[in-house]
């Protein structure tokens, strides 16, 4: 069973995939990212970032889910018209076989564009936060390069103001604020607060870079206490390092407060009473505004879920009638199913005034109502899968949801149009003369 | 000797979008077709030889009757595995070359990879491809293409060949290589059954015929028992074909007549008396 899916899979790939056209598809979405590149967003390098992952994902969500509604249409029409399904058909090929063949065929083709897609959104991210922060050209870890330009607001506090909040600990002695550096006396401590990090579940990583008066080999001994003061849970941390190397502290996520602030402060606790320099550029935090890489595989996960229906749709429609009828046909379904919950939005409407209304609207009504309900639950929620609003946003989607997404996009609609369209075409004679 | 394919009482309608008939194909159709015989379905246009094949094959369904290949009902994915096919038209897919057209139908069949590609091999140089194998089916000729669907009707070593046409587009030595190459599949037991309008083709190789006009099977039986009142004459088969088919027209003419109204019966009468098929008959039935 599988050599015969598999022999039609493998086909149906390469002939899609070495077509002309697809030539294009690849290159426009080699070249989407770096398009979206050019989107200057609010001027902000988080609205720079948004605006970026919005538009790539979006557009590439339409050119894909067009390409698949025309592949979808033509993959067994095509062959009809040609009459090569018929050569296929009395090979010991069975009818279903051939479908899911050509349904694997379309997917893995998609997969392929996706992973085409995520390269090419990898290398303009990268050129995206290099551009961005040219200072950390030599940052292995993308994502975490991707932390640096989101959005932290820096400023840091005058001491006494923190200080307060902080009782017994050190002596006050503020910073020097204002200044392209702080300067942190012995036994004094300087404190910033980052703020508009959103709620995250990852570690936070702060960088930092300090000098002393002198070159010295020996290390500097600091005190951080991280967290917001009005609370009871702080992280203490002590570092043993090295003047003019930057450096990394992990902080745990529950450190943020409600409204996406970060408290740190560093207290000097130098035994040989050195003062110490942070410049400010040096203090910087690695906020993970979101996994970008795990959003991004989540995101075209999600995306597959939606091309999967649109392909299911088309082929299914295509048993039954020509390309153009299914073109059409998967284009109706598939915008409807995108605005299923515009679809909702008037169940609701309607069931909310039914109560108000007289008795023959009352009657139209519930007699709509049951349609659109009808309708909305004959739908995927193809809506809910457009991945951008994660991505953009830096949000995670949950895993709760990916899988109620699988299962109601994928098993229950796509699985069950599917199945209706092998139903149809194991039925189906496929010799009629001038069909 | 077993009958490899029996079709008895068959009949295929064609019915329009609304499921009203629109033309009968096939006609009550009864035919068997014996284990290492090289069968011959004649007819002229239109005549349900295609309607026939696609009927044995499973491709259409009869509206009335019953068909069994190897004892089984035609599309029967075990079935399907002893029969090879080679389509009146050029099926195949034209941006594939000869050999991917080979591989691909090799692995639907499971054939491993050492096996897909021997009788690749063999089946190329057996048919005049070889050295053109890597080239888009699209680009080739006609005749070219119907030595790549036979071949592809061959990667299976089927027990039953079903061909449409095989020789049409075909230049005289292909025609007479694949006529050699079916006497040698007939001795290796294979079972064939041949539609044709090349009754030269039919008349070389076949062990049996039948005759279809208009869904109906006219005529059947051996072929040297038929053309036997043609004894020493050249172009045998043809003279009886031409002789059958225009008797049935001549029948299907006086059953119009008998039903037809008065108008419509005398412009028959005059088509089928002074029908060029008609005359080309009696000058021929005169020799």
């Amino acid at each position: 069973m599988f050599h015969r899916i598999l022999a039609i899979t493998r086909k149906t790939f390469f002939y899609y995939f070495l077509s002309p056209a697809y030539g294009i598809i690849i290159f426009l979405l080699l070249l989407l990212p770096f398009w979206c590149l050019r989107l200057e967003g609010d001027g902000t390098a988080l609205g720079k970032f948004k605006i970026y992952s919005t538009y790539t994902f979006l557009l590439a969500t339409i050119i894909l889910v067009g390409t698949n509604i025309f592949t979808s249409c033509t993959v067994l029409t095509r062959d009809w018209r040609r009459k090569s399904i018929f050569l296929l058909d009395i090979k010991p090929v069975k009818r279903w076989e051939i479908l899911a063949g050509k349904w694997l065929g379309i997917i893995f083709l998609n997969i392929t564009l996706l992973a085409i897609l995520f390269f090419s959104i990898f290398l303009s991210s990268k050129f995206l936060s290099r551009y961005y922060l040219p200072e950390l050209r030599g940052e292995k870890n993308v994502f975490l390069t991707y932390q640096k330009i989101l959005p932290s607001s820096q400023k840091s506090l005058p001491s006494s103001e923190v200080h307060s909040l902080l009782p017994g600990v050190g002596k006050e002695r503020p910073a020097e604020e204002g200044k392209a550096s702080y300067s942190v006396l012995p036994g004094a401590h300087v404190t910033w607060l980052f703020q508009g990090i959103a709620p995250t579940e990852n570690t936070l990583i702060l960088n930092y870079k300090f000098f002393t008066a002198k070159k010295e080999e020996t290390k500097v001994i600091g005190f951080w206490i991280i967290g917001d003061p009005s609370s009871k849970n702080l992280f203490r941390y002590q570092s043993e390092v090295k003047a003019g190397e930057t450096h990394k502290i992990r902080i745990p996520p529950w450190t943020l407060n409600d409204k996406g602030e970060l408290w740190v402060t560093y207290f000097n606790i130098d035994p040989l009473e050195r003062s110490v320099v942070f410049p400010k550029e040096e203090i910087t935090l690695l906020t993970p505004w979101g996994n970008y890489w795990l959003n991004l595989i989540f995101g075209e996960f999600l995306l597959l879920l939606i091309i999967s229906f649109v392909v299911f749709l088309g082929i299914t429609v295509t048993t039954m009638t020509s390309t153009i009828t299914g073109i059409i046909g998967t284009l109706v379904f598939t915008s409807i199913s995108f605005a299923r919950d515009i679809l909702g939005a008037f169940v609701h409407f309607f069931v909310d005034t039914t109560g108000k209304k007289t008795a023959g609207v009352s009657i139209y009504t519930h007699f709509t109502n049951g349609l659109l309900t009808f309708l909305k639950h004959l739908l995927p929620p193809l809506g809910e899968c457009l991945s951008h609003n994660y991505v953009g946003n830096g949000i995670v989607p949950p895993l709760s949801l990916l899988g109620k997404l699988f299962v109601e996009v994928f098993l229950l609609k796509g699985l069950g149009v599917f199945l209706i369209g092998v139903l149809y075409f194991t039925r189906r004679e496929l010799g009629i003369p001038n069909e | 000797m077993s009958e490899i394919v029996s079709l008895f009482g068959v009949t295929k309608i064609f019915k329009d979008f609304w499921g009203k008939p629109k033309v009968k194909a096939v006609d009550n159709l009864d035919l068997q077709i014996n284990e290492g015989e090289i069968f011959g379905l004649l007819g002229p246009n239109g005549s349900g030889k295609t309607t026939t094949l696609k009927l044995i094959l499973g491709l259409l369904y009869p509206t009335r009757g019953r068909i069994s290949v190897f004892n089984r009902p035609p599309g029967d994915n075990l079935i399907k595995r002893l029969i090879g096919y080679l389509p009146e038209e050029d099926y195949l897919y034209p941006y594939l070359t000869a050999r991917e057209i080979m591989d691909f139908y090799g692995r639907i069949f499971n054939l491993s990879t050492r096996v897909r590609k021997e009788r690749t091999d063999y089946l190329l140089q057996l048919l005049g491809i070889k050295g053109y194998e890597n080239r888009p089916i699209g680009e080739y000729s006609k005749g070219m293409a119907r030595r790549i669907g036979l071949a592809q009707a061959l990667i299976n070593d089927p027990q039953l060949l079903i061909l449409d046409e095989p020789t049409s587009g075909m230049d005289p030595i292909g025609a007479r290589e694949v006529k050699d190459l079916l006497l040698e599949l007939k001795k290796k037991g294979k079972t064939i059954l041949i539609s044709s309008h090349l009754l030269a083709d039919i008349e070389d190789i076949c062990d049996r015929i039948g005759i279809l006009y208009e869904g109906k099977l006219i005529a059947t039986g051996e072929v040297e028992k038929l053309l036997s009142p043609f004894k020493g004459e050249s172009n045998r088969l043809e003279k009886f074909f031409l002789q059958v088919v225009g008797k049935a027209k001549e029948e299907k003419g006086e059953s119009e007549k008998k039903v037809a109204p008065k108008k419509k019966e005398k412009k028959e009468v005059k088509i089928i008396e002074e029908g060029p098929d008609m005359e080309l008959l009696k000058k021929l039935t005169k020799k």
